[in-house]
């Protein structure tokens, strides 16, 4: 049940983005939710419809697009995707950075 | 009219984090965020380490959804206890542990543990002022969990493999568990522990006791 946190840390973010451009009601949010959070969409829109009651977000339609985990490989230079039963580089290499899949932002904000 | 932004929905959270980390800087105190599934053992480690570190002075804010159970078990030990209650909330967050830090002697203490909320996925998210997390897998759990679950094996500084007096009984391998977890996170620490015969102990209170001295020292 994240998704409650998550849904209410997204109505406090587009609260502060709307009141530092005096923004009037707000109808779209797109956020981006990295891969390993493990965010459910369905359930974090559900929470998003109570957590934005009485603010500006109230009645918004929020968009989550998954970001994929990904690694750089540091042994071959490589971008790839880290699955999630094998966190190896296509060449055999276990040695890698992530460098996404644990971000969790708001990206768009459209207002009525 | 369409704005974009890159706003960090968890920053809110962080910035009470890093208040609460300035609190505890303040008094030069050691703070870990300890996390496991349900029924890990993390109440049992609390209970085992509490009374192995005589040097040191430590307080917990325990975390549970409902009940004081925990709570009362730390302070059976004498020890300077907090409880939140969560209500239905699966993870302790910056805001809540600074509510409850205010009812700890922090000026008396080397050390604060938080114990999270039994939950092996969302405590993971949420920075607490904490200097290091440390997260417990028990081996009746699986040796697949790094995979299933790896966003706090990749947050995590140190891996206490408990239970392993129970090893023979299970299917748990630890090599499998320990190359995953290292896979994820090649920094994390990793201890085979058994609480309840003392296995692993005197590693883990050294690496306690080490983590304490550097922040001191640091």
């Amino acid at each position: 049940m994240h998704e409650l946190s998550i849904a209410r840390g997204i109505v406090s973010t587009v609260e502060e983005i709307a009141a530092g451009r005096r923004l009037g009601q707000v109808k779209h949010i797109k956020v981006q939710a990295g891969e390993m959070l493990g965010v459910v969409p369905e359930s974090l829109s559900f929470c998003f419809g109570f957590a934005a009651e009485g603010t500006r977000a109230a009645g918004a339609r929020v968009d989550i697009e998954i970001v994929p985990a990904e690694g750089l490989c540091e042994t071959c230079g490589s971008h790839f995707e880290l699955n999630s039963y094998s966190y190896t580089c296509p060449c055999g290499s276990r040695s890698f950075q992530m460098i996404s899949g644990k971000e969790l932002r708001v990206v768009e904000v459209e207002t009525v | 009219m369409k704005i974009q932004v890159v706003a960090d929905v968890l920053e809110a959270n962080d910035r009470i984090a890093r208040q609460n980390r300035a609190i505890f800087d303040s008094h030069g105190l050691y703070v870990l965020n300890l996390m496991s599934s349900p029924g890990a053992g993390k109440t049992t480690l609390l209970e085992k380490t509490l009374g192995s570190l005589p040097d040191l002075r430590v307080g917990v804010v325990e975390g549970d959804i409902a009940t004081d159970a925990d709570a009362q078990r730390i302070d059976a030990l004498g020890v300077p206890v907090v409880q939140i209650n969560t209500g239905g909330g699966c993870h302790l967050d910056g805001n809540m542990v600074r509510q409850g830090i205010d009812a700890l002697p922090l000026a008396e203490l080397d050390v604060v543990i938080v114990e999270n909320v039994g939950n092996l996925v969302c405590p993971a998210e949420f920075q607490v002022g904490e200097d290091d997390k440390v997260m417990i897998l028990s081996v009746t759990e699986g040796h697949d969990k790094p995979l299933k679950y790896p966003l706090m094996f990749s947050e995590s500084s140190l891996l206490l493999l408990n239970k392993i007096d129970l090893l023979e009984h299970t299917d748990f391998s630890i090599d499998k568990a320990s190359a995953d977890s290292r896979a994820l996170n090649p920094g994390i620490g990793i201890i085979e522990l058994s609480c309840r015969n003392g296995a692993g102990m005197d590693q883990w209170l050294s690496w306690l006791r080490g983590r304490v001295h550097a922040k001191r020292g640091g």
